[in-house]
C-alpha cells in the first residue's frame, strides 16, 4: 500500500536542465514557447566544484515558484557502505529544500563513493540486506529534511546479469517501499538492459509496481563494442548524447497507461549531442513527439 | 569485522579492481577468486564479464580518486 497520491492531471512534459551552453540553445525556444510544463535539475551537481550557472539557478526559481520543479539528485550514493560524506551532503540538501519547493525528488540506484574514490556514476550492488537497511535510513533523512516531499529513486542501465536485470524493480522497492517512496523509470535504461540481455522491453516496464512509478526518464544512447577472451560484442549505453530510440516512442503509451501516479515525463540530453542545427532540431523533434504521445493519453 | 565494514572493503577492492591495469579477463578471474569479493561470492561469480568492461569504462571517465580534482558528473544511468 502506499499513500503517493496520484496527480490532479495528466503528467507534466519536463525536460531535464543541464550546466551547458549548447543544451541551453536547444532548450531555449521550447522554454520560451512554455512548452516546458516542469524542469527537472541535478541540484547537487554544483555543490563540490563549479557552482551552477545565474541562468540555471533563474530558471530553477522559476519552476520553484510555478510549483513545476523536480529535484534529481546525483551525487549521493545511497548505497554505499561508508557514510564519510552524507552527513554534509544531508546538510546542503536540507538548506536546498529550504531554498526551493519540489514536486518530488530522486535519486540513483548505486553506489559511486567509497574511501578510495569520491566520485563517479553509480554502478550496480550484489543485493544485500545490511546495505538495504542503510539506504533506508538514508532515504528517511533524505524525507525528513525536504519536509515530507517524496523520495524515490531511478534504476540503472547497467546490470551484470539477466538475473539482476529481472530483479532490479524488486531491490529498488525494498528501498522506497519504507520511506512511501517512488520509482523514477527511466525507459532509456530498461533499454538498455533490454538490448544487452535480449527481454522484450514491455516485460521490462511491466516488473514495476503500478502505483509507485511517479516519473518516466527517456533519452538516447550509444553502443559502444566490448571484447572479451577475444570475442567483440557491442553494448547499449545509456549515453545520453543521441535521439531517442523509436522503441522508447512505441513502449511509452503502455507506460502512460500502465501508472496512473505519473506526474512528469522527463526528456534529458546532453549538451554534447546537441552541437549542430541538425541535432537541434531532432531535440525538438523528440521533444514533440514525447509531448504528442502523451497529450494522445490524455485524451485517449 | 562487523558486516558493514565487510561490505565497505568489497566496495574500495571492486572499485580498485576496475582501475587495475588489467585485462578484462584478469579483472574477472580476480573476482571469482581473490579473498575481498568472497562476500559475495556466489552472485559475482555469475556476472557477464562484458558488463564488467562497461563499469570499468564508466569508472575511467567519471571516477576521481580521493584527494583528486572533481571532474564531471554525468551519464550512463543518469
Amino acid at each position: 500500500m502506499t499513500n503517493l497520491s496520484a496527480p490532479s492531471g495528466p503528467p507534466f512534459i519536463a525536460l531535464s536542465a543541464i550546466p551547458d551552453a549548447d543544451w541551453l540553445g536547444a532548450a531555449l525556444p521550447l522554454l520560451h514557447a512554455g512548452e516546458v510544463e516542469a524542469l527537472e535539475w541535478g541540484f547537487d551537481s554544483g555543490w563540490y566544484e563549479r557552482p551552477a550557472p545565474g541562468w540555471l539557478s533563474e530558471l530553477a526559481d522559476h519552476y520553484s515558484t510555478a510549483e513545476r520543479l523536480i529535484g534529481h539528485g546525483v551525487t549521493f550514493s545511497v548505497l554505499s557502505a561508508i557514510s564519510d560524506h552524507h552527513d554534509e551532503w544531508l546538510r546542503r540538501f536540507a538548506e536546498e529544500c529550504a531554498r526551493r519547493r519540489y514536486l518530488h525528488i530522486s535519486e540513483h540506484f548505486g553506489m559511486m563513493r567509497t574511501r578510495n574514490f569520491h566520485q563517479g556514476a553509480p554502478l550496480p550492488v550484489p543485493y544485500d540486506p545490511a546495505l538495504v537497511r542503510l539506504a533506508v535510513s538514508r532515504l528517511q533523512r533524505m524525507k525528513e529534511l525536504s519536509g515530507g516531499t517524496a523520495i524515490g529513486l531511478e534504476n540503472l542501465a547497467l546490470a551484470f546479469t539477466a538475473d539482476d536485470v529481472r530483479g532490479h524493480a524488486a531491490f529498488i522497492l525494498e528501498l522506497v517501499e519504507p520511506v512511501d517512496g517512488f520509482f523514477l523509470l527511466d525507459l532509456h535504461n530498461l533499454y538498455c538492459q533490454s538490448q544487452n540481455f535480449g527481454i522484450p522491453l514491455q516485460d521490462l516496464v511491466s516488473l514495476f509496481p503500478a502505483d509507485r512509478v511517479c516519473e518516466l526518464h527517456l533519452s538516447g544512447g550509444s553502443w559502444s563494442e566490448v571484447t572479451v577472451n577475444g570475442s567483440s560484442t557491442t553494448v547499449r549505453r545509456d549515453t545520453h548524447d543521441d535521439r531517442v530510440p523509436d522503441e522508447l516512442f512505441e513502449v511509452l503509451p503502455f507506460a502512460l497507461a500502465r501508472f496512473p501516479k505519473l506526474r512528469a515525463v522527463t526528456f534529458e540530453q546532453l549538451g554534447i549531442g546537441l552541437r549542430t542545427a541538425e541535432a537541434r532540431a531532432g531535440f525538438h523533434d523528440d521533444f514533440h513527439r514525447i509531448k504528442e504521445i502523451v497529450r494522445g493519453a490524455r485524451h485517449g | 569485522m562487523d558486516e558493514r565494514e565487510e561490505i565497505a572493503r568489497f566496495q574500495e577492492a571492486f572499485l580498485e579492481l576496475l582501475a587495475a591495469d588489467l585485462t578484462l579477463e584478469e579483472k574477472y578471474a580476480r573476482l571469482c577468486t581473490a579473498a575481498q569479493f568472497a562476500r559475495y561470492r556466489d552472485q559475482v561469480s555469475r556476472w557477464d564479464p562484458r558488463f564488467l568492461g562497461v563499469a570499468v569504462e564508466l569508472l575511467k571517465k567519471w571516477g576521481a580518486r580521493s584527494g583528486e580534482g572533481i571532474g564531471e558528473s554525468g551519464p550512463d544511468g543518469l
